[in-house]
């Protein structure tokens, strides 16, 4: 099974238009999208629109949970002043833009998706979620402590997770010991960002799962991500946020991939 | 949040694509598929490829995990007439599709600080072959739903639709479940021949103690049930499984 994941597209039309061309062509079973749909950019009701006419199972991101509850908070981590400042008028002009028929759509969106194998007899759990488990808007790093890590992977009960959040890919083995004494690997997969990639390359961003028919979570190698990154019109997007009221600075992330 | 479910297309290329051309009317915002994509019918490799080409997030049924242990024929072919013809049709690639589908498929909804769960299952959470009519004990329902955490499980494999809400609460309070058959597409047993899907459509007030607040609507569509019940008859397939189509029983 070939699953292809993306998440954190926030309002970026050019770059979501330049995914589905590319996911078209590598010929995967499913899609899922782990959401921000919107945010920073000047395209939110187009972006949902393409993920909605696709009938793509999504789920929401705190910037949807945001934006479908017409809060003028998106739950975002901003750091210095100039940050806050910024992401003020950015949730201020999404909530202005989005329109009715879209923001329900964003209100009713899942928190969580799980996908539960049984192959070879035995249960596997793939968890979708946009932050964290526990919160919409916890972030992820990979630098995060190795314990921390297993305790919210199994007391969500999932050996492979999949999520976003923080723009930054990752692929991450988790290996423990059963109490049987057989190993027991779990997967934490940071999917990063179609629209708005934090990780130095500016290309868009999305993986591909891959779970063998045999998969077993006491195998390291049954299950793989392939990290995709693909061209899109990056100007078009930057030239959009400055063309709008939205700060110039998001344009320059745009362009860094920063 | 309109969900689109389809289940128990078993093979019926005609059926599936008269439900295809309705959801781009009915436009819902995500469509799952309940398993059974193949058996008795001539077209599993074109459905498995149209589930896939359209994205439709499937799990798997009882008929799609025969494909383990039927396989095509090697030399001399069998001239008489099988059911397990419409398994060897499979192709490998297909094969691998149908074998790494997941069992379960659950979606969480947090949408007034209070989850709803919603899970998709071929037959029952039990057993991909146990068979959830409408007439079973309310008190094994409400054991069920309650087991594997289901406010809202929906479920094939009896391809005859139904909705039906109870209520697990205690003491006076309110926890309503809603039982959902989505009907087949390919192979409806109900006396209807139409091809039947069904629409849930969830408001962002959906709580399990307002039983309104989750609408369910099924969907019948017309489809060329003649040119389904005729590939039967001209294949190595028992002539019965056209009169099925025909009569829908």
């Amino acid at each position: 099974m070939r699953i292809a994941l993306f998440s954190d597209i926030h309002a970026n039309l050019p770059a979501l238009d330049a995914f589905f061309k590319d996911v078209e062509t590598r010929d995967t079973d499913a899609i899922y999208c782990l959401g921000d749909l919107v945010g920073y950019n000047i395209w939110p009701n187009g972006v949902i629109d393409e993920i909605r006419k696709r009938g793509i199972p999504t789920i929401a991101g705190n910037y949807d949970f945001g934006i479908g509850r017409s809060s003028d908070d998106c739950g975002c981590a901003y750091k210095t002043d100039d940050e806050k400042e910024n992401g003020k008028v950015s949730i201020a002009y999404t909530n202005e833009i989005v329109k009715d028929e879209q923001r329900a759509y964003l209100r009713t969106l899942p928190a969580h998706i799980r996908l539960e194998f049984q192959l070879n007899e035995k249960p596997l759990s793939v968890l979708l979620v946009h932050g964290s488990p526990r919160r919409i808007n916890e972030y992820l790093f990979e630098d995060r402590d190795e314990k921390s890590m297993l305790r919210i992977m199994e007391q969500a009960g999932a050996d492979v997770m999949l999520f976003g959040h923080t723009h930054k890919p990752y692929h991450r083995i988790l290996g423990s010991v059963q109490s049987n004494g057989t190993d027991h690997f779990r997967h934490a997969i940071n999917i990063g960002s179609v629209g708005k990639p934090k990780d130095g390359d500016p290309r868009g961003g999305y993986v591909i799962l891959h779970i063998n028919a045999d998969a077993l979570a006491s195998s390291k190698e049954s299950i793989t991500v392939e990290f995709i990154r693909f061209e899109y019109d990056i100007e078009k997007a930057a030239k959009a946020v400055e063309g709008s009221i939205l700060p110039n600075a998001y344009a320059e992330s745009l362009r860094l991939g920063k | 949040m309109k969900i689109a479910l389809l289940s128990d297309i078993h093979a019926n290329l005609p059926a599936f694509e008269a439900v295809l051309a309705d959801l781009e009317i009915k436009k819902p915002d995500a469509v799952y598929c309940l398993g059974d994509l193949v058996g008795y019918n001539v077209w599993p490799n074109q459905v498995i490829g149209l589930v896939r080409k359209h994205g439709i997030a499937a799990i798997a049924g009882n008929h799609d995990l025969k494909v383990a242990k039927i396989l095509p024929s090697q030399g001399d072919c069998s001239k008489e007439e099988n059911s397990e013809y419409a398994y060897k049709l499979v192709g490998n690639k297909e094969r691998d599709y149908l074998l790494t589908l997941p069992r379960h498929l659950r979606i969480e909804f947090q949408l007034n600080d209070q989850q709803l769960h919603m899970l998709l299952v071929h037959g029952s959470p039990r057993s991909i072959n146990e068979y959830l009519l409408k007439e079973l004990p309310e008190q094994y329902m409400l054991g069920l739903v309650k087991e594997f955490e289901a406010d809202i499980l929906c479920f094939g494999h009896s391809h005859k639709p139904y909705h039906r809400v109870i209520n697990s609460g205690e003491n006076g309070s309110e926890h309503f479940h809603h039982l959902i058959n989505t009907g087949s597409v390919g192979k409806p047993k109900d006396g209807d021949a139409r091809a039947c899907y069904v629409l849930i459509t969830i408001d962002h007030t959906a709580s399990i103690a307002d039983q309104d607040a989750v609408q369910v609507e099924f969907v019948r569509v017309k489809y060329d049930v003649e040119k389904a019940a005729q590939a039967v008859e001209l294949s190595l397939l028992p002539n019965a499984f056209a009169d099925n189509l025909r009569k829908a029983y």
